[in-house]
């Protein structure tokens, strides 16, 4: 594979992870959720998910009711091989629990990002295009707040949640 | 140069300055520095260094804190075949602690800054040759 070809893929890969933060923080955990392979090895904020169905269920409990954007920047994409790719983001997260930014008449209010993230990502090219297999979402730095829903609704479903 | 090797000088450009943050923040400053050219000039936070050498010896000095630098903005000007000139934004969180354990608790960025880069092509590949810039805000 030549330098051309890779090019080509660490762009349709980044688009990849910036189309799923689009999906999510507007709400369409449905097409967010495809962007995953069917066996998708999910982790963010110590909650592992296992699968596009159990993702669904989790995006839908852990961000339907506030209002988030995940800001991703710092994208560096590695190309494996044809078929396999590896990306480092960060991602600052604004995040406001309990409150529809569309449910208002103006901006919520904020003191800055409630969270700053290290993201690792597996890609694989598809019939469906490429898509994420694994995620990994490191917690770096937390605003000093209570449990966000994600955390909230693992536990009452009685996962593990992790310090992470 | 003709519009589809200047977007490829322009890629490749951005994935080295992107990679060198990640590099520096995982504390891998040997090939952090490797992605500045032999002869680098680095003018930035006061300093006025010359040389891989010295610019390594500069890093490794947040023994005890965590960082993470987030870079935006970033616009790649192809002067020639090998050489171009960057400008970006650096958005610095940095606080005590490490997040092994948990998250580290923080009330946003305390620095934010301009990167100016020239980089030039080299056998290595593109590498960043004069880093400049201006830290605008401080919350330190």
């Amino acid at each position: 594979m030549d330098r051309k070809q890779e090019r080509t893929i660490e762009w349709e890969c980044q688009k990849v992870l910036r189309l799923y933060y689009q999906h999510v923080d507007q709400r369409e955990y449905e097409k967010a959720a495809n962007l995953f392979t069917p066996d998708i090895e999910w982790q963010a904020l110590g909650v592992q998910l296992n699968g596009r169905e159990e993702l669904l269920k989790g995006l839908v409990a852990g961000l339907a009711e506030g209002t988030i954007a995940h800001v991703i920047t710092n994208t560096v994409v590695d190309v494996i091989d044809e078929t396999h790719a590896v990306s480092k983001s960060y991602n600052s997260d604004y995040y406001v629990p309990g409150a529809r930014v569309e449910d208002g008449d103006g901006p919520l209010p904020f003191e800055g990002p409630h969270r700053l993230e290290d993201n690792y990502t597996e890609l694989v090219l598809t019939d469906e295009g490429w898509l994420i297999s694994k995620r990994d979402v490191k917690v770096i730095f937390r605003r000093s707040s209570g449990p966000v829903a994600l955390e909230s609704w693992a536990k009452e479903e009685g996962k593990e949640v992790s310090a992470k | 140069m003709d519009e589809e090797q200047r977007l490829a000088i322009e890629w490749d450009c951005q994935k080295v300055l992107r990679q060198y943050y990640h590099l520096m923040d995982q504390r891998n400053y040997d090939d952090a520095v490797n992605l500045f050219a032999e002869d680098v000039n680095w003018q930035i936070m006061g300093l006025d260094l010359h040389g891989r050498e010295a610019v390594r010896n500069a890093f490794g000095g947040l023994t005890d804190s965590t960082i993470r630098h987030v870079l935006t903005n970033t616009i790649v000007d192809v002067i020639d075949e090998d050489h171009v000139d960057a400008t970006s934004y650096v958005t610095i969180y940095v606080e005590k602690g490490f997040p092994d354990d948990g998250p580290i608790p923080f009330e946003g960025p305390n620095r934010l800054g301009a990167n100016i880069d020239k980089m030039v092509r080299t056998d290595e590949g593109w590498r960043i040759a004069y880093r400049g810039g201006q830290r605008a805000f401080a919350r330190d």
